[in-house]
Parts: structure tokens; sequence; C-alpha cells
């Protein structure tokens, strides 16, 4: 692992104990680093195995699950550390963001009980401190009336909003890597635009070392410097977002990038007769 | 909010006259003449048909039917429950509220059993599930599921006062006398419940909020009890409202068992003597305390869930 790296998984092959006694394997050794205030993207089709990669680095699979391979993080295997400290780098030093804001949250608790709470697990400060940090993420974060705001429940608040809280909640506790898991797409297309502009603003300001997971070529292409292809559990294909609209060497990458142009194409068409008309 | 409970309220009264309609038709059924067990109660020593009719007269039974159910309804509602057949001396209010607090304190007895035992083999259960522990309570659970309630009874009582001589056999007076009867009560329910807390547990755990708060790096401790053990016994909220009354009218078996003077020991003893007012009210209480329960904890769960309580 050299200095410009801050994560590198290398040889990651993740099995399944299905129900007879079966084993299949859902990440078939893959390898890859992400480089210091990068913006990594992972891009592929559902069930390629892009949230199971994400949750093996992070520790958060149970026993059906087998790991090998190593994720190495500041020098350290991530694979071969107990729970106990895998849990304290989780929010802390790797924070996530998942897809779906609007089922993130215990829909029994305060929204202020459950950012507090991220914070208790990691930090001791007092219940006051605790209150103003929550007030001042939602400040950061540009959401309006925020006192009331924390009152409410999950349910209270747009998926926007819930978005918006997770990535101010993520960023709270300065994490040295930022990992998204296809965070904008159950969010409409209007929210979707403004998530991706939180995403490139944290990109140059914070410098946040990133890996952004999405289906969706679009998105990856407005944040990502270098992108990673999946497909059945193996990485397919990696360069910058021309190589891979390009000059991508792997068939199924290739059929991915015409069959969202030819979306694009279909689209623009639809604008235009709507135009017209 | 208001608004919803007081909806709520007002539906249980077309459902209460369903129970009580019900109860009225069902008991008038009964192929027995009803004037015609009085006097044999009585043991009016011959049985005449003008002594019926002077009987049928005094009960009024020749009235229509509705009428007869208007009355019955009306008398109902001022706790006026007419008295029993079998020994007139007797009001069934009387009999009634004379065995309540007996049916009452075992019931209660068996809902703490049932609570004390199954939240936390639930739970157990969920956190190490396919362990060696979930696997033999599972195995446990399937075998008090297949056996009735009485033979449990004779069983505990055979084992545990016979055989050990712990506890006594029958009747009751103390806590000692309790403790059998209401653990065999309440044995069916906890099966129910430590697989109805382990199941939804195991369903909450592969929600997204449980992903999320592992992601936060929250400690393990904090998400099972205070998410996912909360989120799973809100939706056994409903449940136990059913299971109180379930409770209640389950003593029935296990009260004649051991000979616990409750309301179930009275309703077998009128069952036998056919004395139709009691078994009415019996079926009249067990009925209501069904619509009553259900309504407070639909209630409770509407104050619980605040998605159901519409904050704004
Ligand atoms: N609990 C599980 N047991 C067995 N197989 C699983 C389990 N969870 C996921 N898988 C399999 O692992 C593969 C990868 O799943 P993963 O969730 O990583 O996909 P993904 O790339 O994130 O897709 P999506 O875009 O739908 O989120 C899928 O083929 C899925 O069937
Ligand atoms: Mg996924």
């Amino acid at each position: 692992m050299n200095d410009k790296e801050i994560l590198r998984v290398k040889n990651l092959v993740v099995d399944v104990k299905g129900k007879n006694g079966k084993r299949s394997e859902i990440i078939k050794n893959i390898s890859f680093e992400l480089n210091k205030g990068e913006c990594l993207g992972i891009l592929g089709e559902s069930g390629s195995g892009k949230s199971m990669s994400m949750k093996a680095i992070l520790g958060l699979l149970d026993s059906h699950f087998i790991i090998r391979g190593s994720a190495y993080y500041k020098n350290m295997d991530l694979m071969l550390e107990t729970p106990e400290k895998l849990r304290s780098y989780r929010g802390n030093d790797i924070a996530v963001i998942l897809q779906n804001p609007m089922t993130c949250f215990d829909p029994l608790f305060r929204m202020e009980d459950q950012m507090k709470e991220t914070w208790q697990s990691h930090l001791n400060l007092s219940k006051r401190e605790l209150h103003e940090k929550a007030l001042s993420v939602l400040r950061t974060m540009q959401i309006p009336n925020e006192r009331d705001v924390l009152r409410k429940y999950p349910h209270q608040l747009s998926g926007g909003m819930l978005q918006r809280i997770t990535i101010g909640l993520a960023l709270s506790m300065e994490p040295e890597i930022l990992i998204a898991d296809e965070p904008t797409s159950s969010i409409d297309a209007i929210t979707q635009f403004e998530i991706m502009k939180e995403f490139q603003k944290i990109k140059e300001k914070c410098g946040t070392s990133m890996i952004f997971i999405t289906h969706d070529l679009s998105v990856i292409s407005q944040v990502a410097d270098r992108i990673l292809v999946m497909n059945q559990g193996e990485i397919v294909d990696m360069g910058d977002f021309k190589h891979i609209t390009t000059k991508a060497q792997d068939e199924y990458t290739r059929h991915l990038v015409r069959s969202k142009m030819m979306v694009m194409r279909q689209y623009n068409q639809v604008l235009q007769k709507g135009e017209t008309l | 909010m208001k608004a919803y409970i007081f909806k709520r309220i007002l539906t249980t009264i077309p459902l209460l006259l369903c129970v009580s309609f019900l109860c009225f038709v069902f008991i008038n059924l009964i192929p027995s003449d009803p004037a015609e067990v009085a006097l044999r109660v009585r043991q009016t020593p011959v049985i005449t048909e003008e002594a019926i009719e002077e009987v049928r007269e005094e009960l009024r039974l020749n009235d229509p039917y509705f009428v007869r159910y208007i009355r019955w309804l009306g008398d109902c509602l001022t706790l006026d429950f007419g008295v029993s057949y079998t020994n007139p001396s007797r009001t069934v209010l009387g009999e009634i509220s004379r065995c309540l607090p007996a049916t009452v304190w075992l019931a209660g007895a068996s809902l703490l059993f049932v609570i004390i035992l199954s939240l936390p083999i639930g739970f157990l259960c969920a956190v190490y599930q396919n362990s060696w522990f979930d696997k033999l309570m599972r195995a446990l659970i399937f075998m008090t599921t297949a056996m009735p309630a009485y033979w449990i009874g004779l069983l505990l009582i055979w084992l545990v006062s016979i055989q050990w001589d712990l506890l006594p056999t029958s009747g009751s007076g103390s806590i000692r006398h309790m403790i059998l009867p209401a653990f065999t009560v309440s044995l069916t329910y906890i099966s129910t419940y430590i697989r109805l807390i382990r199941n939804n547990m195991l369903e909450n755990m592969k929600e997204d909020y449980v992903l999320y708060a592992k992601v936060r790096g929250l400690k393990q401790k904090n998400i099972l009890v205070r998410h996912i053990l909360k989120n799973s016994l809100h939706t056994c909220i409903v449940a136990i409202g059913m299971s109180i009354p379930q409770l209640i009218a389950g003593t029935i078996v296990v009260e004649n068992v051991f000979a616990w003077p409750g309301l179930g020991k009275l309703c077998i003893e009128s069952i036998f003597n056919r004395d139709y007012p009691v078994i009415q009210i019996y079926v009249l209480l067990i009925g209501t305390l069904f619509v009553i329960f259900n309504l407070l904890f639909d209630i409770i769960q509407y104050l619980a869930d605040p998605r159901l309580r519409g904050e704004r």
C-alpha cells in the first residue's frame, strides 16, 4: 500500500452458503484501490455485487457468507480486525450513504434521537453539544426550520430532505472514506439533481475520498474520476468515463454503454417530439 | 387523533350489539325448554303442562323473540342479569362477580408468565438464530403446540405436586396454588409469543434501518434492543389485545383441572345444570371483553406509532 492510497482491496472473494449446503460465489476475486481524494465510481447492473463488496469490506456480512482476501485501510487489514474495531470505524472513518432514505431511519424515533445516536456511538459529547451538533448539521445541509425538523419522525420528511440529512450525518464525522451506494436511485429526478450537486460540492470542498456506487452511467459521469465496471461479481473494466464509453475492452461494458446511449437517444427523441407538438 | 379514537369507539357499538344478539340467539337455539329446566332444578315433584306454562309466564318466555332480546339487552345495560335458574336466591351478577376475581388473578398471573418467559426467549432465539438454544426452543414450542392444556396440567400435577411434592395439586388461597394453573394456561401463549417475537425480530433485521444503523457504527446491543426489539414489539401490541380475553376465556379447562374457583368452573357447572342465564352472561362477558380489549389495544397501537398518529 503506497502513500497515495487510502483503501486497497485485494483478491476479495465472497461465497454464500446456500440452504442445501451448496456454495455460490457472489464476489469473484476483485481487487481495486481507492486513492486519497479520489472519487471512484463502481458501475454495474442490479445483482452484480456492488453492495455486497461494500458490506464485505465493512464487516457487515453474517456467518452465511465466507469472505476471503484483504482490504487494507491505513495499513490495517479490515478483514482481520475484531468486530468492535470494525464498528468503531464504521460511520467514523468510513461513512456510508444508502439508497433509500425513506426507509433508512427507524420509523419509531424522532430525527434528533437518530442523529444523536450516531455521534453517541463514537464520541463523548454532552446532551447540549449533541443538540448543537444536530442543529449545525441541518444548517450546513441548508435544511430550513431545523428545530422543527429535529422533532419530526422520518415519515414526515421528504426523501430529498432525508437524503440530505444522511449526507450531512456522514460528513459530520469527517470520514476518511465516503461510500455512497446508489444514493440517488430512489429519489425523483429534480431532487436527484440537487443531491448530485451535494456530492460535487463534497468533492470540491472537502476532498473526501469517495466510492460512488450506481447503475446509472450519467450519474457516475458527474462525479467519478475513475470508473470500475462490475458484472456478476467480477470487475470487467476500469478507466475514466471517456475510456468506458469509447474504448471499453469488455463486451458487457460495451453493452451497458450502448443500451444507456440508446435510452438517452430515445429520451431526446421524445423530448423533441414533445416540443413540436 | 381524537377524531380517530372517537370513531373507533363508535364502531364498537354495532359490534357489541352483534355480540349480544348472537349470544341471545344461540342460547335460545338450545333444544331444551328453559321453563322445564327451571322446574327440574327447583325439584318440583310433578312437572305438568300448567306448571311449565306458569314458569314460562314467570320468566316471560312467551313474548316475541325480539321483544325478549330488547328487554334482555336493556336489563344487561343496567347490570340486571336476572337470577340463576338453578338457584333462584342467587343473582347472575352475584355469581359472576363472585368468580371473576379468581379468574382475573389467574389470567393476570398467566400473562405475567407469558411476558417474562417469551420476551427474553424470543429475543435470544432471534439473536442466536439457528444456534442450539434456538433449535431446542423451537423443538419445545413444537411439542407444546401439539399437547392440549388439560393434559399438560395433569402431567404437571403428577410431576410437580405428587412426585416432587413442591406445590399443591389443586384449590386456591395462596400464590403457591396459582403457579401451576397459571403456568398451564400460559404455556400455549408462551410458545405463540416466542415465535412471534423471534420471527418479527428476524423480519426487522432485514430492514434498511438496521443496515443503516450498522453502517453508522451503532453498537450491536443498541440496534438489537432499542430498534429491532422495539419495532418487533410494536407488531405484537394488537396480538396482546386479543390474547388477554383469550387468556380469560382459556382458563375454562384449566380451572376445572385444578379446581380453581373462577369463571371457567362456574361456566362448566352452569352448562351441566343448564343454567342458561349464567351461560349467557358468561358468553356475553367474554365476547364483550374481546371487543373492548381489541379497541383498547388498537388505540394503544395507534398512540404508540408516530406513522399512524399522523403527526405533522
Ligand atoms: N443474503 C443473500 N444470500 C444469498 N445471496 C445473496 C444475498 N444477498 C445478495 N445476494 C446475491 O448477491 C448478488 C449481489 O448482490 P448485491 O446486493 O451486491 O447487488 P448490487 O450490485 O448491489 O445490486 P443492486 O443494484 O440491486 O443494489 C446478487 O446476485 C444477489 O442475488
Ligand atoms: Mg445494491
